[in-house]
């Protein structure tokens, strides 16, 4: 008897998630899948934010019930670290030494946070927020009406910049050139768009790079971030917001082609006929611009898992982006991003 | 009540990989931590280093009189043993596991495969952990049953005076060993992220000062016997009978009566009617694989 097809996907995020929801609907018989370094389902990030109004508990953010991959037999691997890609062998290896082989590879590990090198040293005084347990843990330690630096800006740290500001917190912003990312601001609108974040409530310090980032004398402030010119600020927290950088070092060296991200054709197909990618991981071959970009957001994204799982079956079809990739001032004020949409 | 504790834990191994000891210390620091506790053990038929092993245990703050049907968290030593005992954790519960095996793991033979998605999971590396902290991978029980009262927050004493009471026949080095992976594997758990809706509540305040008794099954049918005043106990010994035969070789010349260890089970079945025949109470506790 013929060995089922298996379509593995590395990533449990939108694209991931997307595509094995229209696996399953254009093949009813195949094995599906999903391989996630995380130890939760598949949940909105999107909506992580709401941890402040005092939403903690993980299940409230599910994207779908357990009985659903159940029901769908996708099978979802958690707290599984892919170490290696071999795709002449069709297979990937996980950290605890299993190996998975696979008829049809998609990867959508998404991106973790970018770090400039200049900050490495202060890594463990840091609060990302970027999964649940580190949106958690960021809350836990800022305690109502507290102090949050955010450094660096982009529009994800916009996003929670604003929720917090929004919630009673103090904000700082320490901007850098990732400031909006990845929206790209004409700097003669820089003004407008920092008179907005005032607005919200956010001061943007501006002026040199940081200097150091320290843990308070016996603890409080908890935080203590110092400028090159000898300013510093006291926080409770310090938050990072570089934009994203791919998560993809398991399938370096794995026979595709990779630049900042996967390189893949319009049709999501990398340079090996048995992988494809989608997601934040990803530089899609833009005709228009005769380069490869990435897209982000979410639509985009679960557009990309869509198009790819209908491509790992049979079509050809391209990816365009419909998003509007302007930041937009609001006429009341606020400001409107598409990277901040959902559905 | 809502507040009551009322958790079960199951650790699941293989032969050797002190599964039942480890369940064992379990119940006893609970029990010394002012919970109830009821426990079952499972062994296996075959000598050491193949069978599976499963201990069970319920603790809880109310008296409780049997196992649960679905455990609220699985301890995998051995996954070939454990990944069929998956399905009898709840929804939320959790799978804790090995996560850094010696050899390589054929495709869906890792327990991680197995875990449902409503269950959630925690893996670590038990054997390297036990390694840092004894030179040896054999405490790597004591690591899973330190990560198991990190995580939930057992009181750790407890377990320090029951490894200490399990140990303290052996040398002193087995003592500090199992004390040592033990608390590796505490600081592990106490340092993890939790994410299932597993919670120990607090054991019921005391009403009055009484001493609690820990007994197992074997040590309650021992003393059957000897409050039943039977004459003679005729028995084999091997696991899981074994500590019968001890107790009541060591009580029952005390008390007049009689034990004579027969070569097999069927001697010992033989003598056991034999006595009956001339008038004489008489018992055998044979190990169940052998009346199959």
């Amino acid at each position: 008897m013929a060995r089922d097809k298996h379509y593995v996907i590395i990533g449990n995020g939108v694209a991931g998630n997307r595509a094995a929801a229209v696996l399953r609907e254009r093949d009813t018989d195949n094995r599906i899948t999903i391989i996630s370094l995380g130890a939760l389902l598949f949940y909105n990030r999107y909506e992580l934010p709401r941890i402040f109004n005092g939403a903690r508990d993980w299940r409230d953010y599910l994207v779908n019930p357990p009985a659903y991959y159940e029901d769908n037999r996708i099978v979802v691997r958690r707290n599984c670290q892919v170490t290696m890609v071999d795709t002449q062998r069709r297979c990937l290896t996980l950290a605890h030494r299993e190996e998975v082989h696979y008829d049809s590879l998609l990867v959508a590990s998404g991106g973790g946070a970018n770090m400039p090198i200049a900050l490495g040293d202060f890594e463990p005084l840091l609060n990302h927020f970027n999964s649940y347990r580190t949106a958690m843990t960021t809350a836990e330690a800022l305690p109502a009406g507290g102090t949050a630096i955010l450094l660096g800006g982009d529009i994800l740290g916009i996003d929670i910049a604003r929720n917090l500001a929004a919630h009673g917190y103090r904000v700082v912003l320490v901007p850098d050139e990732q400031l909006f990312w990845p929206h790209k601001i004409a700097p003669e609108s820089y003004p407008a768009y920092l008179a907005v974040l005032a607005d919200m409530g956010i001061e943007v310090v501006e002026g040199g790079p940081i200097e150091r980032i320290e843990a308070g004398p016996k603890g409080v402030p908890r935080r203590l971030l110092t400028m090159a010119d000898g300013r510093d600020y006291a926080a409770d927290v310090v938050m990072p917001f570089y934009g994203l950088a791919p998560s993809l070092e398991f399938i370096s060296g794995g026979g595709v082609d990779i630049e900042r991200g996967l390189l893949v054709t319009p049709e999501l197909r990398t340079t090996d006929p048995h992988v494809w990618a989608a997601g934040d991981v990803c530089q899609i071959w833009c005709v228009e611009e005769n380069a490869y970009r990435f897209y982000y957001g979410w639509k985009n994204v679960k557009a990309m898992g869509e198009i790819a799982a209908r491509n790992m079956t049979g079509d050809h079809e391209t990816f365009h982006t419909f998003l509007d990739e302007a930041l937009t001032i609001e006429d009341q004020g606020g400001l409107r991003s598409s990277f901040w949409e959902y559905d | 009540m809502e507040n009551d504790a009322d958790i079960q834990i199951a650790i699941c191994g293989s032969a050797g990989d002190g599964t039942i000891a480890a369940g064992d210390i379990l119940n006893q620091a609970m029990a010394i931590a002012g919970y109830k506790v009821i426990a079952f053990d499972i062994y296996p038929p075959e000598i050491r280093g193949f069978g599976k092993c499963i201990a069970r245990t319920r603790i809880t703050s109310q008296s409780a009189y049997s196992i649960k049907e679905r455990s609220d968290v699985l301890v995998s030593l051995n996954d070939r043993h454990a990944i069929s005992h998956v399905a009898e954790v709840r929804e939320y519960g959790a799978v804790i596991y090995d996560n850094a095996p010696v050899a390589t793991v054929a495709e869906g033979d890792h327990i991680s495969a197995h875990v449902k998605p409503g269950q959630l999971s925690y893996g670590l590396p038990t054997r390297e952990i036990a390694e840092r902290a004894t030179g040896a991978a054999k405490a790597r029980n004591m690591v899973a049953l330190g990560f198991v009262a990190g995580l939930y927050g057992m009181p750790i004493e407890a377990f320090h005076t029951a490894i200490s009471e399990k140990f303290k026949t052996k040398a002193k080095t087995v003592v500090s060993d199992n004390l040592g992976a033990f608390d590796a594997g505490y600081r592990e758990g106490a340092a993890t992220f939790k994410l299932d809706f597993v919670d120990l509540g607090p054991p019921a305040k005391a009403t009055a000062k009484i001493k609690a008794t820990v007994m197992n099954g074997n040590a309650a049918v021992a003393r059957g016997c000897l409050d039943a005043g039977i004459d003679t106990l005729f028995g084999y010994p091997i696991t899981p009978a074994t500590t019968i035969l001890e107790t009541l070789a060591a009580e029952m010349p005390k008390r007049g009566g009689r034990f004579l260890q027969a070569e097999d089970e069927i001697a010992a079945i033989s003598g056991v009617i034999g006595a009956g025949f001339a008038g004489a109470r008489a018992a055998t506790p044979p190990r169940v694989p052998a009346w199959p």
